[in-house]
């Protein structure tokens, strides 16, 4: 009974809340038919959705680090303090709130540390002593004020381990010299620890926070300065510097020199192992650890063994006594260079674009890893065929890439390509799900089973014909399948074990089962063994102890089947076995790379450590982007290039013209007489973005906007004065005008906690219209009047605000400088994005016209207000006639030209809708890169540690 | 994917600033007003647990979407994803689910009628 009532409860909520906020009173009326009880209760529950605020918004870490609300954050955004102009927070610390502010009277950009107590003499005096230092690796302080520190802002990740000995190693020479530096000017750090830690992007290490962790004579425990540093493998929030304390720190005893050298040797023990050295539940369980403990050294490379062991004596008489011998231990140490060998080349292959790369793929600041000489190819893809990111797969014989993609008519299909030619075609029939996960094929590579339409699996063959139904599916997609030697096909699912079907089709059976108290969700990504009875997959918990690689076995009952975890991951595997069958490579998704795992399959267990096999590849929650056989390796890389170009086309899609333009340009906005355009192009050397003024005749730009953060989605006033746009600099995306020139100053429109982006501005310039993130994470559409200023206040209302997204909103152009009479935008209210019409102003009463049939996006008026057009969901731009009068009445739309994928929203006409400027990419979403024989490998390289 | 790890270790604290700390030798220096604001947001979090729990007896899919979604810090195609279903569904569950929490959290507090 009660299951029934909250099916019913949750069903009318449902309901309810797809009808706007004024029907729901009267649906529920007549839904419930005179039951109180559970009209009320659906009522209180609509009542707790309207006023949910935030609630759950924050991800819980954030939640539980940060001091209070929002509000005490922002009580300095913006503010002036001296010469300092606050822009933004970057953290909590223990002591306070760090901001990033630019000091007015250098120009330069600087952090700030403020307290919520006025510093103690002693602190003001340590903190003087600390901004005298002046080193390379220590984070220098420029000023000390009464509850304020403003140092050198230090942009950079904190080292994690483990690293390879060598890194390591280059880390804490740096970190030695930072604090010899402290050391001989008698100022002692206190906290040393990751978090204090930084590596700039050039690879120099800075050393943050000396001195300042000593308040009121005891010694401060700090949370992590930033939520986001927690590893799943911390034991807690207080425990992250209880783990660095010194032995004579744990016991209250005041500190000097020697307590810093014990941190140092914590770190460096953590950053070659990837573990702390003394590790507890609880702080007292740490603290015991540090007082009573020794830490393990087997995983320690013996030759820093002796440096280690002299730092982490437990009685500081016994301790390296100063850090300048740590130094000199250091040189001792022999470096251990990881080997550099090069892989025999492959057997001749020449497909037509073999490209010759060394893998050299380690973050920035790492140490360049040796090279090694590989041939790997590219596939590319024709034009018009559009490939999903995830869903490619090799046939065993390693002949045949089946991959999803959509082609011309925009439907989606089972493609191959081979590996030996050019050749790429559809196999007719195979519609799938729009986003299929990746397909299998039968061991003798003649037969691809997929997702189809219609939650069903399917099996079609290499030849083309028409594809069979091997059974239904549980939910729309079979996350992964595999197909064994005696034609058993088993497959996973999104809400429950693995199922069994035979290759001919029939009955399907379970051969898993979830456990429930293991917290499972799903079962997915079977992969088979050589024996065929024996299979690898994935088991996704929430529990993530419990989420991992498992063996099962056909022919055992579901609820018996193993339950020992090979490997912890949340990632699918892909099982290469060896011809002999005597096991085989587990690959899986390991920090963005795919690593290999020894598999005894008679032994059913994993070898040794993990080998990298390919870095930097692309992944989608549990699907790395990479396929592999016995002989090749198909991977998507997680890089990608983001070069583009502006080209002129014309209606009929042709390409027209190639302007001189300046680089790295990301979106475009034409000016109203279409001589101009506001680019936003990306700062050489960050992420910032910012707004540039193009003559689309010339091949510079203007520089417009300089914020740092995104400056993005420019919208021209009609009569070309002025630009209104978004930025990240001040908050979450806000609006600003400026007129367009460069030296005119950023005027703000409106800043609120929520992401704002304009789309239109009206023909007399008076209404704004933009998109507003509310806090639901839906998008709604808003209108700003009185734009132009002059002293009448500028007022914000939603035009339309609802349970669905919508946006993209466009005012009709109107002749002359009328007031707008229509407003064009997207909302995905039937549950896709599709194009409407309404009046404007809003009013409820007033009719909703439809303008796209089949799904519609970024909506755009020619200028004289006779033509629409739009964007379908394959990128077709599409047009409809909108003949003049008093109601709005639109045509069939007509299919005008196709935009290849990923431009669908970066075009903009000219007045008379005769031409397009049209942000082109100059390379797809990274290709394709075949490996070949990329096994021989693996035996050459070191196993990292996990 | 933490999402479990991270929720057991959430609420462990909170569960042990709530009750105001274990007692051990080492002061923890911190400032009483956001301690006070500490201590206020780890009852809600245990309060949220309670309540999440409450979820998962009932509708088992809902629970999981706010466990992968507020602990584990999925988004919603991500968590369409693992589980299955189209994200429409994950976003519409999300929002009922919200609703509900928010109302058992709310009858929890101090002062709330105990309802259960």
């Amino acid at each position: 009974m009660e299951h029934e009532r909250w099916t019913l409860v949750d069903r009318l909520l449902g309901a309810a809340l797809e009808r706007e906020p004024d029907q729901r009173a009267a649906f529920l009326n007549e839904a419930c038919a005179g039951d109180e009880a559970l009209r009320h209760e659906v009522e209180s529950l609509l009542e707790h959705h309207a006023g949910a605020g935030h609630f759950l918004e924050s991800p819980a870490l954030e939640l539980l680090n940060a001091t209070p609300t929002a509000d005490t954050g922002a009580r300095f955004v913006d503010r002036q303090l001296g010469p300092y102009r606050i822009l933004s927070q970057l953290g909590i610390g223990g002591m306070g709130e760090v901001y990033r502010a630019r000091d007015s009277r250098l120009g330069r950009e600087v952090a700030i540390k403020i307290a919520r107590e006025r510093f103690s003499e002693r602190v003001e005096r340590e903190a003087r002593a600390v901004a005298a230092l002046n080193h390379p690796n220590i984070c220098t302080l420029h000023d000390v004020g009464p509850n304020y520190i403003v140092m050198e802002l230090v942009e950079g990740d904190s080292p994690k381990g483990p690293l390879p000995l060598q890194e390591a190693l280059r880390i804490a020479r740096q970190i030695v010299q930072a604090l010899e530096a402290a050391h001989e000017k008698g100022i002692v750090h206190r906290d040393l620890k990751p978090g204090n830690i930084k590596i700039k992007p050039d690879g120099v290490v800075k050393v943050l926070d000396f001195g300042l962790a000593k308040v009121d004579g005891a010694v401060a425990t700090q949370p992590e300065d930033s939520p986001r540093r927690i590893t799943a493998t911390e034991s807690g929030v207080i425990l992250g510097t209880a783990a660095y304390m010194s032995p004579e720190q744990a016991r209250g005893k005041p500190v000097d020199r020697r307590t810093d050298i014990w941190a140092f040797g914590v770190v460096l023990y953590e950053l070659i192992v990837g573990d702390r050295p003394f590790r507890g539940d609880t702080v007292t369980d740490t603290l015991a650890a540090v007082v009573k403990e020794e830490p393990k050294w087997d995983q320690v490379p013996t030759s820093v063994r002796r440096l280690l062991r002299c730092c982490l004596q437990k009685d500081p008489k016994d301790r390296l006594r100063d850090i300048a011998d740590a130094r000199l231990l250091l040189e001792d140490v022999d470096t251990e260079a990881a080997p550099v060998r090069r892989s025999r080349l492959p057997w001749a292959v020449a497909p037509l674009f073999a490209v010759a790369m060394g893998i050299a793929l380690w973050a920035p600041w790492r140490t360049a890893a040796p090279t090694l000489e590989t041939i790997q190819t590219q596939v590319y893809l024709p034009e018009n065929v559009n490939a999903a990111g995830r869903n490619f797969s090799l046939s065993p014989d390693g002949r045949t890439l089946a991959l999803s993609a959509v082609g011309p008519d925009g439907v989606a299909r089972v493609w191959v390509r081979s590996m030996t030619s050019l050749e790429v075609r559809a196999l007719p029939g195979t519609e799938t799900t729009p986003n299929p996960p990746p397909f299998f094929w039968s061991p003798d590579s003649r037969f691809i089973a997929y997702s189809a339409e219609g939650a069903r699996l399917k099996k079609v063959d290499l030849a083309g014909s028409p594809p069979e139904t091997l059974c239904e599916t549980k939910g729309p997609n079979a996350p992964g399948g595999s197909w064994n030697m005696d034609g058993v096909i088993i497959f996973g699912s999104g809400s429950a074990g693995l199922t069994r079907v035979s290759a001919a089709g029939g009955a399907a059976s379970p051969v898993t089962a979830l456990d429930p108290s293991r917290r499972e969700i799903r079962h997915a990504y079977p992969t088979f063994l050589g024996d065929s009875r024996r299979f690898l997959y994935l088991r996704t918990s929430s529990t993530p102890e419990n989420s991992g690689v498992y063996v099962g076995a056909l022919g055992v009952k579901p609820e018996d089947q193993d339950s020992r975890r090979l490997v912890a991951t949340t990632f699918a595997p892909v099982y290469v076995r060896h011809a002999d069958k005597s096991g085989g490579y587990l690959l899986v998704m390991r920090d963005g790379d795919v690593v290999a795992y020894v598999f005894d399959e008679q032994r059913t267990q994993i070898v040794g450590d993990p080998v990298t096999v390919v870095q930097q590849v692309g992944s989608f929650v549990a699907s790395g982007f990479f396929s592999a056989s016995a002989r090749a390796l198909v991977y998507r890389p997680s890089a990608s290039s983001q070069e583009t170009r502006l080209h002129w086309w014309n209606r009929k899609g042709h390409f027209v013209g190639n302007p001189a333009q300046p680089g790295r340009i990301r979106a475009m906005a034409l000016s109203p007489d279409g001589l101009r355009a506001a680019l936003v192009r990306q700062d050489s050397g960050s992420a910032d973005q910012n707004i540039w003024l193009w003559e689309t005749t010339r091949e510079n730009s203007t520089r417009l906007t300089f914020h740092k953060g995104r400056a993005n989605a420019p919208v021209w006033t009609p009569d070309g004065r002025y630009i209104v746009f978004a930025s990240t600099q001040e908050g979450p995306k806000n609006l600003y005008k400026k007129a367009a020139n460069e030296s005119a100053k950023d005027e703000v429109l409106l800043k609120s906690d929520q992401d704002k982006v304009p789309t239109s501005i009206s023909a007399d310039g008076n209404f704004l219209l933009y998109t507003e993130t509310n806090a639901q994470s839906k998008q709604d559409i808003w209108t700003m009047s009185n734009l132009g200023g002059g002293g009448a206040e500028r007022k914000s209302a939603p035009f339309q605000r609802r349970e669905f997204n919508e946006g993209e909103a466009q005012f009709s152009p109107e002749s002359g400088t009328g007031a707008p009479r229509w407003v064009a935008y997207t909302s995905d209210e039937t549950g896709r994005p599709e194009v409407y019409v309404r009046e404007f102003p809003f009013n409820a009463e007033s009719d909703k016209w439809p303008v796209s049939k089949a799904g519609g996006t970024n909506p755009r008026w020619r200028r004289d207000g006779k033509e629409l057009f739009f964007a379908a969901p394959d990128g077709t731009v599409m047009s409809v006639e909108v003949p003049l009068g008093a109601t709005f009445r639109a045509g069939e739309p007509k299919a005008l030209f196709r935009v290849p994928a990923g431009l669908r929203s970066n075009w903009d006409l000219t007045a008379d809708g005769e031409r397009l400027l049209v942000l082109v990419p100059q390379d797809a979403p990274a290709p394709l890169t075949v490996w070949q024989n990329w096994q021989a490998v693996l035996s050459d390289r070191q196993p990292r540690r996990q | 994917m933490a999402a479990r790890l991270m929720r057991n270790i959430l609420v462990d604290i909170a569960r042990r600033r709530a009750k105001g700390g274990d007692g051990h030798s080492i002061r923890i220096v911190d400032i009483a007003a956001a301690e006070h604001v500490a201590h206020e947001r780890a009852r809600d979090l245990v309060a949220l647990d309670d309540a999440l729990r409450g979820l998962a007896e009932r509708d088992l899919r809902k629970a999981q979407i706010v466990e992968l979604r507020f602990f584990g810090g999925l988004n919603l195609e991500e968590i369409a994803e693992v589980i299955g279903v189209a994200s429409i569904t994950v976003s519409r569950e999300w929002a009922k689910a919200r609703a509900w929490l928010h109302r058992e959290v709310a009858r929890q507090s101090p002062g709330a009628p105990r309802r259960r």
